[in-house]
């Protein structure tokens, strides 16, 4: 049996008080960012009228719908080829089982306690040296081969649960390695791939120090490091400064609403299998 | 993770390699400097188009506007980055292969273009266009330094101003006459009674933004009105064996530590942003801000005629004026193909012609004998800069003084402001950042 | 690498070399040579855009360059500049600080809380999930100037302590001296116990009942229970979660970038946002970059040990 030191109503209720707490922050800065432009609001108030115009001032004249599009740039070029590469080398590596594959995945998951913060320098000198600073190609590079000790380690732990029989069944018929991926373990892993695109584009969204670093247009920066410049010039303005946070907020929120359990099951599955 | 230990090995082997691999590549410091000899004050009137990277807006736009309209055959497209980039990029914009002809001068930021020879020295031109005469001598100091960029204050020109700036100090009418204070102060021991009448009738008398640069300008413009000129200068331009652990450095901070003792300047400062700061005084929660005349437009456009301006008072009626100052200054690149052209841009800045347009951006115009026609907050500026600019008064920002200065200056402030360090603590701390860049 | 807080999840077993052979343990296979074709792209990229610039920032640590003049060999004079300078082995100091509050009480908040709500809470569990996930997802950038904003000299969080009678510790919390890297410390706790508590709630749902009965039998009562059974059930889940959050802590650049820049006086510097000023605004590249690898060895250190401390021991 369970010990069941506190009961029900008890529990919930401090679930809800945490819930609570977690909330907050947000309900305030969406009370905040529908208070006419340049109010004080210094606390949780509600505005006397609903006033949407921080979002328009936000989009246009702070220019967040440009780097909103700056941001979908670099998400569509770094997500489906991180998840593509990395689905390939764990197929190399797990089911094709190159030589050498052992010690090549360990210097992938080396890369995984690296900090952004020891190759961001000398990436921005080593870009500058090739031509490619101040470019999106740069930072989709950069960001996908940032992400791929992620991929690579996800897509070979999940090939790695696949029964072999299925891969054997199919060598027999005599299919070749790429037709062996394509439709024998494709089919069977799209949950695997959709939640490690779901993160991939989390941390693209998300991605900070790498955009401000690299790249020094202001037009072409990523929401999150437009929103960072955004603070410095406009810290007195609460309902614009938080109305142009929403829009950096949003879409990473309406994605993981929408795959909130490919979102649960990537951040914790490792511990969880 | 899984293989963290076998990682770390891994790492330190692939570090000692690096470290054997790389011994060879040692080099030695290739002299700087270059200065053009051949130099025309005539530019061709075939068409010719420039680029010009910059971050100040006003006053940038209006000027190149303003020369191109007496050059029509010139074109300059113009690239403009706000500060914080500005400062970061510049360098790295220079360095490349293909540089911008014109770009803004940051005598911190750019220190390493004068030795690598990336920036003209403009000493010629300066001679054949009579540059000492267009331009008051106060604003060229800081951009003139030897060809290591070790010391400013003498050697070659690298920069001109196209729009000079004053720190002074704004105050609120309504808020100073409600507590009984007449206007602005003559004496420090004057703004000092002030500041104590203001806090009396209940109101914030200062609003200091240290998060970031704010509680420097204050300091700075304390010490500059109680110290040697002299002295000051050859510390912030690098000269052997200055200092800033002076008598007069102490007793500027130690005014600025009684402030916060008195509770003018409260620890929360350290909170607040330079936004915030101009969004406070513009609310009338603070009597006084000091910054300089960039942040004017912004400030009148809300308080109108209910605001004034004063430079940091004198410790006696009859000390002569000096007050903080910068330029928005340009340079040329040393890889521009038309430096006379870019040089005859230079020239244009300091005209009479260039004047108005400066003055209309907010800034001061750097040719000195230009008259201006002004009311309300732009005339209070407009005397308190002549004045100052009348006696040669302008003095350079401390934070030039070294790379690292800013940083140390900005958490230096906040040690005073959170009252955990002294003034001796403070001075030494800023030294130490001179000492080791300069010595 | 990725983000940080939620890099590895991973178990300790890495991937098996082989494939599972309907949950036998792996056997022997043939390698192919063809396999590499497969890795060759992620490896190509992985080696330029990662380990490349890795190595080369080690390399630079060897040198004083300001990015524009030819590098020059100093040696070990950044590393010792580095233990030297009060301002930068501080900074390596305040992330340490920062792992308390990243990951220790988020860690000991979420075991404290699995003790205590170790029932099965079903309703609404998904409800919970979602929203205790949620800090998870943002960008830091924004969830900095969110709390800057409720940490400001009147805003919600001095509203709330005045609404409950403590109107007299209100502060500007990010401004204070003495209690700012704390502040700061707070939002990491924020944003990362959701993630704690919820992997313990999944995780002891899977411990064998079993243990809980033989340890009633034995006469353990609550607490003995929670430590001779619940704790040593979770191991694997505390390691994971301890790991995830330090890296955070000890990577939390955009969090400090945004809401207090190193203030006051240096009290909320962290090695993030040095290397970016040493390198940015100061011109020292080689000094940057021996800071980056001494963070770099700092996590990798405190990953090592994290998971000595929960290796199962038999």
């Amino acid at each position: 049996m369970r010990v069941r030191p506190v009961g029900v109503g008890l529990r919930y209720g401090v679930l809800f008080a945490l819930a609570a707490l977690v909330l907050v922050p947000f309900v305030g800065i969406i009370l905040a960012s529908v208070h006419p432009p340049d109010q004080q609001v210094s606390g949780l108030s509600l505005p006397d009228r609903i006033s949407w115009e921080n979002f328009s001032v936000a989009w246009n004249q702070a220019h967040f719908g440009s780097l909103v599009r700056s941001s979908l740039i670099i998400a569509a070029g770094v997500v489906p080829a991180a998840v593509i590469l990395a689905t390939l080398a764990g197929y190399g590596l797990t089911v094709l089982r190159a030589p050498g594959s052992r010690p090549v995945t360990g210097a992938f998951v080396l890369g995984l306690t690296i900090p952004v913060e020891l190759v961001v320098v000398s990436l921005y000198f080593n870009l500058r040296d090739v031509g490619l600073s101040n470019s999106y190609l740069a930072i989709i590079m950069a960001e996908i081969a940032l992400f791929l000790p992620f991929g690579v380690y996800w897509m070979s732990a999940h090939f790695a649960q696949v029964p072999i029989e299925l891969v054997e069944a199919s060598r027999i018929d005599g299919a070749r390695d790429l037709i062996v991926l394509l439709r024998v373990l494709l089919p069977i892993s799209w949950p695997a791939i959709t939640t490690l695109t779901v993160l991939i584009f989390m941390w693209s969204w998300n991605q900070f120090l790498l955009v401000l670093v690299l790249m020094q247009d202001p037009e072409k920066r990523t929401a999150p490091a437009g929103l960072g410049y955004f603070v410095g010039q406009y810290s007195t303005n609460i309902p614009l400064l938080s109305a142009a946070s929403l829009i950096v907020i949003l879409p990473i929120v309406a994605v993981y609403l929408a795959f909130q359990r490919n979102f649960v099951s990537g951040l914790t599955q490792g511990a969880v299998k | 993770m899984l293989t963290t230990r076998r990682s770390a090995a891994l790492f330190a082997a692939g570090a000692a390699a690096l470290a054997l691999t790389s011994c060879g590549s040692d080099a030695t410091d290739t002299p700087g400097g270059t200065a053009p000899t051949e130099v025309s004050t005539e530019i061709t009137s075939d068409p010719v188009t420039l680029t010009l990277a910059y971050t100040d807006d006003p006053p940038t736009q209006a000027l190149v506007d303003g020369f191109t309209a007496l050059h029509p055959n010139v074109t300059i497209e113009t690239q403009q980055t706000p500060f914080s980039d500005y400062v970061k990029s510049v360098q790295l914009a220079m360095s490349s292969e293909s540089p911008p002809d014109i770009a803004q001068y940051n005598p911190g930021a750019m220190r390493s273009l004068v030795p690598a020879g990336l920036i003209l020295d403009l000493s010629a031109w300066s001679d054949a266009y009579g540059w000492d005469a267009s331009f008051p001598a106060s604003s060229l100091e800081v951009l003139t330094s030897d060809d290591e960029a070790k010391q400013y204050g003498e050697g070659g020109l690298y920069a001109v101003p196209g729009a000079l700036s004053v720190l002074g100090v704004y105050y609120n009418k309504d808020l100073v006459t409600a507590a009984g204070v007449d206007g602005a102060p003559a004496t420090l021991d004057e703004f000092e009674d002030d500041l104590a009448a203001v806090a009396a009738s209940g109101v914030d008398p200062l609003t200091v933004p240290s998060l970031e640069v704010g509680g420097v300008h204050l300091w700075g413009a304390l010490l500059n009105r109680l110290g040697d000129v002299q002295d000051y200068k050859d510390w912030v331009y690098g000269v052997d064996g200055s200092t800033i652990q002076t008598p007069a450095a102490e007793e500027a901070t130690d005014i600025m530590v009684d402030w916060i003792a008195k509770g003018y300047i409260p620890e929360s400062s350290n909170a607040v942003g330079y936004a915030d700061a101009i969004g406070e005084f513009t609310a009338g929660e603070a009597a006084y801000h000091v910054t300089g005349n960039w942040a004017a437009a912004a400030i009148e456009a809300e308080l109108g005629d209910n605001v004034g301006f004063f430079p940091m008072p004198r410790p006696t009626a009859d000390a002569p004026m000096v007050a903080s100052g910068a330029s928005v200054a340009y340079s040329i690149s040393a890889k521009s193909e038309h430096p006379d052209v870019a040089a005859a841009f230079l020239d244009y800045l300091g005209s009479a012609e260039a004047a108005p347009v400066q003055f209309e951006s907010g800034f001061m115009p750097v040719n000195v004998d230009a008259t201006v026609e002004a009311t309300g907050l732009k005339a209070d500026i407009a005397t308190a800069f002549s004045q100052v600019v009348a006696v040669d008064g302008i003095v350079p920002f401390p934070d030039f003084a070294a790379p690292a200065m800013l940083d140390q200056l900005v958490s230096g402030i906040q040690g005073l402001i959170s009252k955990q360090s002294t003034t001796d603590q403070y001075l030494e701390g800023l030294q130490n950042v001179w000492s080791s860049y300069h010595g | 690498m990725a983000d940080p807080r939620t890099t590895v999840v991973a178990r300790s077993s890495p991937p098996a070399a082989g494939l599972r052979r309907g949950g036998a343990p792996s056997r022997p296979g043939r390698r192919r040579w063809s396999g590499w074709l497969y890795i060759l792209p992620a490896a190509a990229v992985y080696l330029a855009f990662a380990i490349w610039p890795t190595i080369a920032a080690a390399r630079l640590s060897f040198f004083e360059w300001n990015g524009i003049l030819p590098p020059r060999w100093v040696g070990l004079d950044n590393y010792r500049e580095i233990f030297d300078t009060p301002a930068l082995y501080g900074a390596v100091g305040h992330s340490l600080v920062l792992v308390v509050f990243f990951s220790v009480i988020p860690v000991a908040f979420g075991l404290f809380l699995t003790a205590m709500l170790s029932g099965r809470v079903r309703r609404g569990m998904a409800f919970f999930r979602v929203v205790f996930f949620l800090p998870q997802v943002l960008p830091l950038v924004a969830v900095g100037i969110t709390w800057r904003w409720l940490y400001s000299d009147d805003g919600v969080v001095n509203e709330a302590l005045t609404a409950v009678g403590l109107g007299g510790i209100t502060r500007a919390w990010l401004g204070d001296y003495g209690v700012a890297l704390f502040a700061l410390g707070l939002i990491g706790t924020w944003v990362m116990s959701g993630l704690c508590m919820m992997l313990f709630l999944s995780g002891v749902q899977k411990i064998d009942p079993s243990l809980y009965e033989a340890a009633v039998l034995d006469g353990a009562g609550a607490v003995r229970q929670f430590f001779a059974v619940t704790l040593p059930g979770l191991r694997g889940e505390v390691s994971i979660a301890a790991v995830i959050t330090t890296i955070a802590a000890l990577a939390s650049f955009d969090l400090v970038y945004v809401t207090t820049n190193g203030g006051p006086a240096n009290q909320t510097t962290v090695p993030g946002l040095l290397v970016y000023r040493l390198a940015f605004t100061q011109g020292d590249i080689g000094g940057a970059s021996a800071l980056a690898v001494v963070l770099a060895v700092t996590v990798i250190g405190l990953v090592t040990v994290i998971r000595w401390l929960t290796k199962e021991r038999s």
